[in-house]
């Protein structure tokens, strides 16, 4: 990429120059994951036990409360695991906003020095984001061990449910970098897609704790349909939705239009941030 | 583009948005900042340019946009070449990790692979000189530590283009002699150097200056008068005029008096017919006027050649040179010194002088006879500074030969000074 002649003119590199772009530089992908990594658990003593730390308290703080106190059930699955399989996804959706929408601003000394193609940053997240929902995805050996639950077949389309999932946060932190990167206002939007979006997605309360009509509106936010995807891949819970491709495809293509404009701002990032 | 260009810029321009409305120079409100304005220029491969230019003047915004960091306005640059641009020294590490990790970190940011650092790795530690520490965490580390570190990676990666700002004026005496060597280095194997520096002694490594103000250049020139010239103005700036002609000087600024002497005049005297500037092709004078008011003590002096930046050159004594004349009656002396033809070098000098006195004139130093250690330890002991003079006076001299060759075009640097010195062939047969 270095090699060749480049011509640096006002003009935003087009989107296929872009994507080369990124192909040359992935590699960087891995070195920011890897620092951010290293660098997260630098003197601490649990380490990466931290990561798996928190999906559990929240585990057993929603089970106690939905499925112990509310006595909450999820049919066929036991509560908690309906709970944990709904909130690996939804905490992976999180931190990829989270983390993403503030990637550009935590590496700002950097991109104000060295050149690299700025979605990078966002993808070396999710990349982050990947390696925790790994993680936390050990927990479901005791569980489902002690409930003596065996994981569906349906698991050869698990990967598909992390690319949903890994696209709902990508589509967010295009768009408010977009918006963002001059004025600031959207970053406090953040917040609220994070803790009240919960309360939108089925994690610890299940469809038919609300009335039928509002099931069409709950399937218009895409993080439903992957919540329910991830319990039909790995445990055959509920039934294939169509709706579920439709707003995988739909989210993938606003996620790479979202891309295209990111590209088009992006050089503009180094001198705002 | 022809081919042994390296970076073409064409009408390049960048434009800031400031927060806040000012007024421009023609008094108009405006939010606009003009950071670049039009500007084009070339640089050959191999070659090694300067950009000067006051704070503010945008030669920053121009190493950025050649770096791709951002993005112009408008006209383009186009560079042939891998090429690292040190915007600042070690901008990728990270505090939090290891000296081992921030190389390869550092090295991947600046588009190498895992392998090619890898295989470097052990040079790059070996010339930072921070083995014992390199599994520390670089927060924990040293400014000097952190900067060869930083330096070590850029100056052992293979680049084709190196864009420098000012990153060699940040380290101490060492890493500046060792970031100019490693740079001279570079030069020499071929590679193309743009440095942005305050400092004439390194720009004196550039074959090209391009001096940029307001965002647009001025001067885009291959010889060490543009150098002179921008410290000329930048010294003239602060109210300090640089005299480039022969001159008599009778008020100075600051207490010319003391008890032991008065300081009258000072004067730079050179015996050519046109009168307007002094060359190197003839011997300069400079001529010192003083009233000596005490009686018991001789009175001694030194004279103190700098350059502009406060460098000293040379310091020249009538106590050093052949001394036939002692100065102990009180009156009016007026002494002067030659500085021989074809000694000086095109540059600005400044005059600085110091008085001794000597209160045991048995004592005077040098006697004619041959002196042991002790005696010279003793005879300069009774010499006592009773009043330094700096910067009393700024002159410029144009280097004039015979037998001319502009140095600067054969890319040599010119020097603080240019003695003519004697030259022999001792050995001409053709046998070894």
């Amino acid at each position: 990429m270095h090699n060749q002649k480049q011509i640096i003119t006002a003009k935003p590199d087009g989107f296929t120059t872009y994507l080369k772009k990124i192909w040359a530089y992935k590699s960087l992908i891995w070195v920011f994951a890897i620092r951010d990594l290293k660098v997260k658990y630098a003197q601490t003593f649990l380490g990466i036990g931290w990561s798996v730390l928190q999906p559990v308290t929240a585990l057993i703080i929603y089970s106690f409360f939905f499925g112990f106190v509310l006595n909450w059930n999820a049919g066929s699955l036991p509560f908690p695991v309906y709970v944990l399989s709904g909130l690996i996804g939804w905490n992976f959706f999180s931190y990829i906003i989270y983390q993403g929408s503030s990637s550009i601003q935590d590496a700002s000394n950097t991109i104000k020095k060295i050149y690299f193609p700025k979605s990078i940053l966002p993808f070396s997240k999710v990349v982050i984001g990947l390696v925790e929902l790994l993680l936390s995805l050990f927990l479901f050996v005791p569980i489902l061990f002690h409930y003596k639950i065996s994981v569906s077949w349906h698991i050869v389309f698990f990967p598909f449910a992390i690319l949903f999932n890994a696209f709902c946060g990508l589509l967010p932190v295009f768009v408010i970098a977009i918006f963002a990167y001059k004025k600031r206002d959207l970053f406090h939007l953040l917040p609220y897609i994070v803790t009240f979006g919960i309360w939108f997605t089925p994690v610890f309360f299940t469809h038919n704790l609300l009335p039928k009509r509002f099931s069409f509106v709950m399937n218009l936010n895409p993080m439903t349909n992957v919540v329910d995807f991830w319990r039909w891949t790995l445990f055959d819970y509920g039934s294939f939705d169509f709706i579920w491709i439709i707003n995988f495809f739909i989210v993938l293509v606003l996620c790479i239009i979202g891309m295209y404009f990111y590209n088009q701002k992006e050089s503009e990032f180094s001198d705002y941030v | 583009m022809s081919q042994d260009i390296a970076i073409q810029v064409k009408n390049l321009s960048k434009k800031y948005i400031l927060k806040h409305p000012t007024k421009d120079v023609d008094g108009n409100t405006t939010q606009e900042l003009w950071a670049l304005n039009d500007v084009s220029f070339e640089i050959r491969k191999g070659e090694a340019v300067g950009i000067i230019g006051p704070n503010g003047s945008g030669k920053s915004t121009l190493l950025k946009i050649m770096s791709g960091v951002t993005k112009p306005t408008s006209g383009s640059v186009t560079i042939k070449g891998k090429v690292a641009s040190i915007l600042d020294i070690g901008a990728g590490f990270h505090p939090e990790l290891s000296g081992r990790e921030n190389v390869f970190l550092h090295g991947q940011l600046l588009g190498f692979s895992k392998k090619e650092i890898k295989d470097k790795y052990h040079e790059i530690i070996a010339f930072s000189g921070i083995e014992r520490f390199i599994e520390e965490p670089v927060k924990n580390y040293s400014n000097g530590m952190y900067l060869r570190l930083a330096f070590s990676i850029l100056a052992h990666l293979d680049f084709d283009i190196y864009l420098f700002d000012e990153v060699m004026s940040v380290g101490d005496a060492t890493f500046t002699h060792v970031s100019r060597q490693k740079i001279m280095k570079l030069k020499s194997s071929g590679k193309t150097i743009v440095v942005i520096s305050h400092n004439l002694n390194e720009l004196s490594l550039c074959n090209q200056i391009i001096e940029v103000d307001l965002g647009r250049i001025i001067q885009n020139e291959s010889n060490q008068n543009t150098l002179v010239n921008y410290a000329s103005v930048a010294i003239e700036k602060t109210d300090i005029e640089i005299h480039q002609c022969p001159v008599k000087i009778v008020e100075f600024k600051g207490q010319m008096n003391s008890s032991v002497l008065t300081l009258l005049s000072l004067t730079l005297k050179q015996e050519n017919k046109e009168k307007n500037s002094l060359s190197t092709n003839l011997p300069i004078y400079i001529e010192i006027e003083y009233y000596k008011h005490i009686k018991e003590d001789t009175l001694d002096l030194f004279l103190i050649i700098s350059d502009a930046n406060g460098v000293v050159i040379f310091v020249t004594s009538p106590l050093l040179s052949s001394y036939d004349f002692v100065q102990q009656e009180v009156r009016k002396y007026l002494i002067s010194c030659e500085i021989p033809a074809g000694f000086l070098s095109s540059n600005i000098y400044s005059i600085g002088i110091t008085f001794v006195k000597n209160s045991n004139v048995s004592g005077t130093f040098p006697i004619n006879e041959q002196l042991n250690e002790d005696q010279i330890k003793e005879a300069l002991s009774v010499y006592d500074i009773v009043a330094t003079y700096t910067n009393l006076l700024f002159f410029r001299v144009t280097v004039v030969l015979e037998n001319f060759i502009d140095l600067g075009k054969l890319n040599m640097p010119v020097g603080l000074i240019l003695p003519l010195l004697k030259w022999k062939i001792i050995n001409q047969n053709n046998d070894s």
